[in-house]
């Protein structure tokens, strides 16, 4: 598996690229290729045009290098521009129903529970349940569980993706825990 | 700072490497998170709530190959390297190159990048200043490297000085017994003779001034900082106006900076603040740190391999962390994923203040 990077390094491969250094941008691409493709797949499931799509967003991002802006959270904006341009691909070939970037997509990604290592029955029981009320969470509430435990973003960095405010994602997060809360009691 | 008394469910989740741990991920501290529940009672029920949302949402099944990913990243390489249809600007296109080159420099070097320049029509505010100086400064030569190539400049206190495309460099054709002074505008290399008198480079806004041996000067105009990063020796920094002054008054108004830190300077702010390199060198090759395996050894011993290897001073509460044991393999991950490994494993975290590493945690 790939090496965790800082986003203190990926601010400063950020400036480095910003400054022309295109070894730093391949870096930055090296380093969150995997976050980006598992991304890319849940909002939809065809490899060869979410590679395509992030081959698309690197080279953008070469080609504008010269206008391009400091950035401070260089995962979520990445995710950001990933998301933008899958939908537009979708929207060319008329594959799907999205018509807008924010609210109708339909997060597609499904948790699958990881019961190795579990031999209590009532365990495996608790998790089972647990899974299944994950995976009917509304679309939105599902999409944050998966943002912040998968691609370990902040709640910052989450409203840049979701495109909503900061407030917004907390409220949405408390939503979840509480969707959650009627299978088994969640003390938070 | 982990304050496991206080977390909440939401920390649990958020920790990486609890997160590594309940998924039967590699991660140093397994032996803490087992024996977590026995050190912390009140927390029991949370650690198995986090446990347990952990496991319902499962690996991911969308993973893509090493393998795939290198040949990805190779073939966008690939196609940026091909040289671009514009040419409404000129910029050096290897600066990974230029990094790698830096073993190329002999025992006592400066590595200058100027990693954006635009030729312009009229010269800009800081080149007519350099070329005022100039004028001021008896019979400067000014070498102007137009040429796709480096090019090599002998200075007369046997300095050498490789001059990058795009770039020029101002300096008297002999050095005088008193001082040793060159401006730049762009990239250069330097390879410094120790001399008696210090050898300063004015590029833009920052003067360096060489008390030792490797060190980098980024100062390009279009930029919003200048920066300074050493990789050997001691470099003395100055703002331009604090410069002229402390030759006056003899007072080292500037920052001192010493292998692997940097100094910042922020134009808008003109504020010029100390910090480290990105990419810290190893200095001693003493410490090999090729997988170098620590079995139940003190974090303070490790951290006095990581201060030596680097040259980077790191400052924590001895007291606190006296009783912090170890057990991890070091290799070839750089010195601040070294840094992220040890600090997770005893539940504290690092900062970078004032060129200096600081740890902080509640220790063991």
């Amino acid at each position: 598996m790939a090496k965790r990077i800082t986003s203190d390094e990926a601010r400063s491969l950020w400036r480095e690229y910003q400054c022309g250094d295109m070894f730093a941008l391949v870096s930055l691409m090296q380093a969150y290729y995997s976050d980006l493709f598992r991304w890319g797949m849940s909002l939809h499931a065809e490899k060869e045009l979410i590679k395509d799509c992030i081959q698309d967003v690197f080279l953008k991002l070469w080609r504008i290098q010269q206008s391009v802006a400091v950035v401070d959270n260089v995962k979520s904006y990445l995710l950001v521009t990933l998301k933008t341009r899958i939908l537009q691909e979708l929207s060319k070939k008329q594959v799907t129903h999205f018509t807008s970037l924010s609210e109708e997509y339909d997060f597609t990604f499904e948790f699958s529970d990881d019961l190795r290592l579990i031999d209590e029955e009532h365990e495996i029981f608790q998790i089972r349940k647990l899974n299944h009320a994950l995976n009917r969470l509304p679309g939105r509430q599902k999409e944050l569980i998966y943002l912040r435990f998968y691609q370990s973003l902040n709640f910052e960095q989450i409203a840049e993706v979701m495109c909503i405010s900061r407030q917004s994602v907390y409220n949405l997060f408390q939503k979840s825990l509480n969707s959650l809360r009627k299978f088994y009691d969640i003390t938070t | 700072m982990r304050d496991y008394q206080t977390y909440t469910l939401d920390d649990f989740l958020q920790d990486d490497s609890f997160r590594d741990w309940v998924q039967g991920k590699e991660c140093i501290n397994q032996s803490f998170w087992y024996s977590f529940p026995d050190n912390y009672p009140d927390k029991v029920t949370l650690f198995r709530q986090a446990e347990r949302i952990i496991r319902a949402i499962g690996h991911g099944n969308q993973n893509i190959s090493e393998k795939e990913i290198r040949s990805e990243v190779d073939s966008f390489l690939e196609q940026i390297s091909e040289p671009k249809p514009e040419v409404n600007y000129e910029s050096p296109r290897n600066f990974g190159g230029l990094i790698n080159w830096i073993p190329w420099l002999a025992a006592a070097s400066i590595v200058l990048y100027f990693l954006f320049y635009k030729p312009s029509a009229t010269p800009s505010a800081v080149e007519t200043r350099q070329a005022s100086e100039a004028v001021a400064a008896s019979n400067l030569v000014r070498t102007c490297n137009d040429t796709d190539k480096l090019l090599r400049i002998l200075l007369s206190d046997s300095s050498v000085v490789v001059l990058s495309p795009n770039s020029t460099l101002r300096y008297p054709s002999c050095f005088m017994d008193t001082s040793r002074t060159v401006y730049l505008s762009g990239e250069a290399t330097f390879a410094v003779e120790k001399g008696p008198v210090p050898f300063i480079v004015y590029a833009g806004d920052v003067v360096t001034k060489v008390l030792g041996t490797r060190f980098v000067v980024r100062a390009f105009a279009n930029d919003v900082s200048t920066t300074v990063q050493v990789q050997t020796g001691t470099v003395s920094v100055f703002r331009k106006e604090q410069h002229s002054n402390a030759a006056v008054t003899n007072e080292q108004a500037g920052l001192i900076i010493t292998a692997n830190q940097a100094a910042i300077f922020e134009k808008s702010l003109s504020r010029l603040t100390k910090t480290l390199v990105t990419d810290p060198v190893k200095l001693s090759h003493h410490i090999d740190f090729e997988a170098k395996r620590y079995d139940e050894i003190p974090l303070y011993k490790i951290l006095n391999d990581i201060e030596k290897a680097y040259g980077i001073t790191i400052i924590y509460n001895r007291e606190r962390f006296e009783k912090c044991k170890i057990t991890a393999t070091l290799s070839d991950e750089n010195m601040y994923q070294k840094l992220d490994m040890l600090c997770k494993s005893v539940g504290a975290r690092y900062e970078i203040v004032d060129g200096q590493i600081l740890i902080q945690g509640k220790g063991c």
